[in-house]
């Protein structure tokens, strides 16, 4: 039964992420809440962006559409602006 | 005799406190207020160059919970050695004026010290909640 419980969250946490793309970035794991806060609401305000979140090892978590493009030099001005040095990104699709 | 010992050793103490809570509160102003202020000031790249510069500031960050409460504690601390009851300098004039002085001094040192904990106080745990109330 448990078995059975653990599969089913496993199938409906993979079916959250199920489409569009992922994008992962990696900053310096500096603890702003209030820098990260700013930095959520210029992301989310991109068109495609469906989710951000962000975890306290620095990495920073994009959720969008298939057609969205995520532009490096973009992020990377994003981040530095906000206080967060660029570390990479990563893209992967769903 | 024995008494100028005693109060002069209680003011050393005293003012040792009083100096290390400076030290410590001047920690919550490196980590939790200077960089919003900079960033706020579109100043990012000040507190990227910072962090990379002196990376114990992102280590500060990390357990700024620990930061404050610590120097919260040594402010309580230094307050109760300041202003505690019976607390009194010595009658000889030199002795008196000396103590008087550094009470004084004292004072001015914790009373920086609380203004420098309660900016770093508010930056980091109420200026956020601020700002969602404002955006709403």
């Amino acid at each position: 039964m448990k078995f059975l419980i653990l599969l089913f969250t496993l199938f409906a946490s993979v079916s959250v992420w199920a489409d569009g793309k992922l994008y992962t970035i990696r900053t310096n794991s500096f603890d702003c809440e209030y820098c990260i806060y700013d930095l959520e609401k210029k992301i989310t305000k991109m068109k495609g962006v469906k989710e951000f979140d962000s975890d306290v090892d620095g990495l920073l978590f994009i959720k969008a559409d298939d057609t969205f493009k995520l532009d490096e030099a973009y992020v990377k001005k994003l981040l530095i602006d906000n206080g967060f040095d660029y570390k990479g990104m990563t893209e992967k699709k769903e | 005799m024995n008494d100028v010992v005693i109060n002069n050793h209680s003011d050393l103490k005293g003012k040792s406190v009083t100096i290390f809570t400076l030290f410590t509160t001047t920690g919550t102003l490196l980590c939790c207020a200077l960089p919003i202020i900079f960033v706020t000031l579109g100043m990012g790249a000040t507190v990227v160059a910072m962090t990379s510069t002196f990376p114990f500031l992102v280590t500060l960050t990390k357990y700024k919970i620990w930061v404050f409460l610590f120097s919260g504690l040594m402010l309580a601390v230094s307050g109760w050695l300041m202003f505690r009851p019976g607390r009194s300098c010595p009658t000889d004039k030199a002795l008196g004026e000396a103590c008087s002085s550094a009470h004084k001094w004292n004072k001015r040192i914790y009373w920086t010290s609380v203004v420098i904990w309660a900016t770093g106080f508010t930056a980091a745990y109420l200026l956020l909640p601020i700002r969602i109330w404002l955006d709403m």
